[in-house]
């Protein structure tokens, strides 16, 4: 990398993430249920950052280049359409935001939660999530391959080589490529939440659809008991009944002289 | 040979404009090329257009203005040889700075009669984006020739007259047209005027 890498998106403090996949069957309803999804990461991204400066954005297009793009810039307006697409078996898709004070990693980890959660018949290209660690050549500036063990580009990781740094940084996040398994889909993470969270007005605000297989606790509801999200159910730990108050025992002025005896 | 830079935030509307300038251009039998680049690795601009029938060339994973730069001068040099267009139109990415870009085509040296940045603003974003960038917005539009406050069919009263007001108190001997890319209101002004 440059010494002068990102400058202008550093200086804006925007990040870009993005990926690319396929989606089978691809009609008008699944053309809504991408635009329900762009809409998910909008309001994410509204809600970290005060506002969505910037774009969410989806081309979905067949072999010959052809198709439609999606486009989220406001909130208000939703999603616009451009372009029509007649339906078919298989389209290729690209999914890209490009938006402001958003930490990049918990972005792109959201934008797969969307069309995980979205309902789509979906494959991710995992290699789309890989990239980042595969296309530096250690090439520095003046051309010349970097010999210095010390210089940080050597603390990039191929993604089929393990790291044995605790250290390291590639430890602080599961890698998002990780989490897609053979069949393109995004799956069976774990949300290593080492900290506490409440529900507001009894609504989870975890952030998590339950719609999707956890195979973690639930660890945000202050049940006396515990339980596991199933496959394809919804959390149900809302319709638990509040417990009622247990029903204190009046204490009149004879129970006290009851005791006394 | 002509080169247009099309700067602005992220979501201003500049490849709808890119691709009204660009059918612009062509009725007017210009040879046209199209360089668009997004930061992301992810590019979705030029599906956009090749999915609405321009051919573009895009400049993915990084910006044009820094970490790119010598992409973008390959590539125009490429452009330049291969093409030889009367016209190339430049989108860099909405976080990119405009006058940066100028200066690499410049150093690219494929013999252009002129460069032009257009700036381009969003009305209906203006308030949010000067509250939270109002520097970076400033330096983005500092390189402009001309300023296109865009969206005019969505503005609220006053909010052109404010922007205007905004934008002549720094930029006070820039040209600023409110257009609207979508509708098409101001364009033929606006066309004549980078001409």
């Amino acid at each position: 990398m440059s010494g002068n890498e990102e400058n202008s998106m550093k200086e804006a403090g925007g990040c870009a993430a993005g990926f690319t996949g396929r989606i089978f069957n691809f009609n008008t309803d699944a053309e809504q249920k991408l635009a329900a999804a762009l809409m998910d990461v909008g309001k994410y991204v509204q809600g970290e950052s005060g506002c969505l400066l910037g774009h969410i954005k989806a081309a979905v297009y067949v072999e010959d280049g052809k198709g439609i793009t999606l486009n989220l810039i406001d909130m208000d307006n939703g999603v616009e359409h451009h372009g029509t697409m007649d339906r078919a078996d298989e389209v290729k898709f690209n999914f890209m935001c490009a938006v402001l004070d958003v930490d990049e990693y918990d972005l792109t980890h959201k934008m797969l939660h969307a069309i995980d959660d979205s309902g789509l018949d979906y494959f991710i290209d995992k290699e789309s999530l890989e990239g980042h660690h595969h296309d530096h050549h250690h090439v520095h500036e003046d051309g010349k391959e970097c010999d210095d063990p010390e210089c940080s580009c050597h603390h990039h990781h191929h993604d089929d080589e393990e790291c044995d740094d605790p250290n390291c940084s590639c430890h602080h996040h599961q890698s998002l490529a990780s989490m897609i398994d053979e069949n393109g889909h995004f799956s069976h993470h774990h949300h290593d939440h080492d900290h506490e969270h409440h529900h507001h007005d009894g609504e989870c605000c975890c952030g998590h659809h339950h719609e999707h297989e956890h195979e973690e606790e639930c660890h945000c509801h202050d049940h006396d008991h515990e339980h596991h999200h199933e496959h394809g159910e919804e959390c149900h730990c809302h319709e638990h009944k509040e417990k009622e108050p247990e029903k204190k025992e009046k204490k009149g002025f004879f129970s006290f002289l009851k005791r006394k005896k | 040979m002509q080169v247009y830079i099309l700067g602005g935030f992220l979501g201003s509307g500049k490849t709808s404009l890119l691709m009204r300038l660009a059918t612009m251009f062509s009725e007017r039998k210009a040879k046209v090329a199209i360089l668009v680049n997004e930061s992301g690795e992810i590019g979705v601009d030029g599906a956009t257009l090749k999915a609405q029938g321009y051919d573009a060339m895009e400049l993915p994973s990084g910006c044009i203005c820094c970490s790119l730069s010598g992409t973008l001068q390959t590539a125009l040099k490429n452009i330049k040889n291969d093409i030889d267009p009367d016209v190339i139109v430049i989108e860099p990415t909405g976080l990119a700075l405009p006058h940066k870009v100028k200066e690499l085509v410049h150093f690219a040296c494929i013999e252009e009669e002129k460069c032009v940045i257009i700036g381009v603003c969003d009305i209906q974003r203006f308030r949010d984006l000067i509250k939270k960038k109002e520097e970076f917005f400033t330096r983005q539009m500092q390189g402009s020739d001309f300023i296109l406050i865009n969206k005019s069919d969505v503005a609220q009263p006053g909010e052109i007259e404010d922007a205007t007001e905004w934008l002549k108190q720094r930029f006070p001997d820039k040209p600023i047209i409110p257009v609207s890319v979508k509708e098409g209101t101001n364009l033929e002004k606006a066309y004549e005027l980078i001409q």
